[in-house]
């Protein structure tokens, strides 16, 4: 073979490559924000689900942690919003599963969305029916998960999806000990 | 066989004489796993179908550039290059469409029909026929795909949903069912009943080819894989049709 | 360990490559007709996809991520694949020709499959560790071998069956598959009951 058997192919191979990223970059370039403007809304809106009682959102970061005070209409605080994702020895089925925790001062949850989850259909996706989600409202401290039955401190897990179960759950023990370390309710 | 077919014929071959899915047996993985709801169905048919025409137009505009040797891999990033450029438009202005076909849109890469029409067709012919030929075989792709998903959605869930654009019309008989105590028959919308309706589709299109003299369809040996000529394994036509 | 096994055996069980999750049908219904040709490419499939994982991973997390490149995941992932196939052939045909022929021929089949450019992208998807990606592939791979070998068991029993004419060929591989499947949906809560 001779270096122009060599050298062609390469360089048109090359140039291709080369034309199809430009393409892709430039059109990334309108395509970029219409997309982080859609997740955004979407973060706005469970933001506004998982702590009913805030007015007013304002995005804070504390040592490193980023979350979300919410404030009332006379600017008194009424709670936190923590994005967390399961730990990484839970990461369920699907893969990450990624929460949206809401926290009221005195370091109860008053709700979770999901903002990322890919379960099985019919067993681990049941997690985002109202029922399961419920069980975390006025949980605090560390949340267990039981087979048997809920109470104050464990929610009961999803039939056939005790690991799903486990997943949210530390994805949520993760935004309340984010809680703690924030300093909430001093 | 290049005998020259006029524009009207390349656009309606790939409808039902040579359906990419149900005769040429391509594109057989997005079809089983997309084929659960129509709105789906839909949209990755469209979605498959632009990315068809678009890297037909490119791969027959460049087919006198790009050297043989590497041609694979070249029409293999063009392909690329318009499935990642679907996916960003889709993620901006569908995003629901994004959730509901998952892994399946980047996989549209390794879809066979694209790269089998690639190397078969837009690589030896002119850039509007080759655009014409990515339109069929795309409809025709996409109306064995709703086929196939309003059957396994009608049987698997009792109701059916044919909406474009938000128009469109849907029917539920799980009410009608559940009076006469039956359910909807649940597997046909999991994963075996896909490979079943595939099947019992497959034998239906064989059914009315042979009543008009055109052969079954097989997996056609290595003749139909867009990667014969790169492939070492050597399966001939009559094993194949053996199976 | 524990989220090791859930990982692998979701991989090869409950969420089967080729029976739940329909990636890799092509090579699945074509090559699985002889047990040694479904044995030798499911080798080369899981050595791919272990190569592809290993080297894909740290591409996205280092390189693309790093610099906000996402949507440049298809096309990179896609060339890589393809690159390294190309590499480990001419490396197996020069070097190791036993091997080369008995898996290295379905090395090109593998390119543009579903499979490997599916598990790739899962592992993006998943939001999955490097190690935890390189189970996935692994369990990826064990699933498709399993589906492979067992469906050339069962057709190399319909060899002698008597298919109605209709049925012949095609169809009645994919009414078996579909049986296969079904088979496999009784594994939907091993790995929760085993783990959890």
């Amino acid at each position: 073979m001779n270096a122009k058997d060599i050298l062609v192919p390469t360089i048109s191979l090359f140039v291709i490559c080369f034309v199809a990223t430009i393409l892709l970059a430039f059109v990334n370039g309108f395509t970029a924000p219409k997309i982080a403007a859609i997740s955004a809304e979407n973060a706005a809106n469970s933001r506004k689900i998982v702590l009913p009682d805030a007015k007013e959102f304002k995005e804070m970061s504390k040592d490193k942690i980023e979350y979300f005070e919410g404030k009332d209409k006379d600017g008194n605080t009424v709670g936190y919003v923590f994005t967390t994702t399961c730990t990484d020895d839970h990461k369920g089925y699907a893969g990450e599963i990624k929460v949206m925790t809401g926290i009221d001062k005195d370091g109860k949850v008053t709700g979770i969305e999901f903002i990322k989850i890919n379960e099985t259909p019919g067993l681990g996706m049941n997690a985002k029916n109202d029922s399961f989600k419920d069980q975390f409202k006025g949980k605090t401290g560390v949340v267990g998960v039981s087979k048997t039955g809920k109470s104050d401190t464990e929610i009961q897990a999803l039939t056939s999806a005790t690991i799903t179960s486990q997943a949210v759950t530390s994805a949520v023990n993760v935004a309340l000990e984010l809680y703690l370390q924030i300093g909430g309710g001093n | 066989m290049a005998e020259k077919k006029s524009l009207r014929q390349e656009l309606t071959k790939g409808f039902i004489i040579e359906n990419p899915v149900l005769r040429l047996v391509l594109g057989t993985c997005p079809t089983l796993a997309v084929s659960t709801s129509v709105e789906n169905a839909l949209g990755m048919g469209i979605a498959a179908t632009i990315v068809l025409i678009c890297s037909n137009v490119a791969i027959s505009a460049l087919r006198k550039v790009i050297p043989s040797k590497v041609r694979i891999p070249c029409f293999v990033v063009v392909i690329a290059a318009f499935v990642s450029l679907v996916q960003m438009f889709v993620k901006a202005f569908a995003p629901a469409l994004d959730e509901s076909l998952g892994i399946f849109l980047p996989l549209i890469v390794v879809n066979c029909i694209i790269l089998g029409r690639a190397e078969a067709f837009a690589s030896k012919n002119s850039v509007i026929p080759s655009a014409i030929d990515g339109l069929g075989m795309g409809i025709g792709f996409t109306f064995a795909l709703a086929l196939m998903a309003a059957i396994r959605e009608f049987f698997g869930a009792g109701a059916l949903t044919i909406k474009v654009l938000g128009k469109g019309f849907s029917i539920d008989i799980t009410e009608q069912l559940a009076a006469i105590g039956l359910e909807p028959i649940l597997i046909f919308i999991l994963a075996p009943g896909g490979f079943f309706v595939f099947g019992m589709l497959i034998a239906l299109a064989n059914k009315i080819a042979e009543n008009n003299g055109k052969p079954k369809a097989t997996l056609n040996g290595c003749e139909g894989c867009p990667m014969a000529s790169a492939c070492a394994v050597k399966i001939s036509d009559e094993e194949a049709s053996a199976q | 360990m524990k989220m090791f096994l859930t990982i692998l055996l979701t991989a090869i069980l409950t969420d089967n490559f080729v029976l739940s999750k329909f990636l890799g049908i092509c090579p699945f219904l074509g090559v699985s007709k002889k047990l040694e040709t479904a044995a030798g490419m499911s080798a080369a499939v899981i050595f791919v996809m272990l190569l592809s994982s290993a080297v894909t991973w740290p591409i996205n997390t280092y390189l693309l991520v790093k610099n906000d490149l996402e949507y440049l995941q298809t096309i990179v992932f896609i060339l890589v694949i393809a690159a390294l196939v190309q590499l480990v052939e001419i490396i197996l045909k020069k070097y190791m020709p036993a091997l080369y022929n008995s898996l290295g021929i379905y090395l090109p089949l593998i390119t543009t499959n579903c499979a490997v450019l599916g598990v790739v992208v899962l592992n993006i998807d998943k939001s999955f560790t490097f190690s935890q990606s390189l189970v996935n592939s692994l369990g990826a791979g064990l699933g498709f071998m399993l589906a492979m070998v067992m469906f050339a068991g069962v057709r190399e029993r319909m060899e002698t069956s008597d298919v109605p004419k209709s049925l012949r060929g095609l169809p009645i591989t994919l009414v078996a598959a579909s049986l296969v499947a079904v088979s496999f949906l009784g594994f939907t809560g091993v790995v929760d009951g085993i783990f959890a």
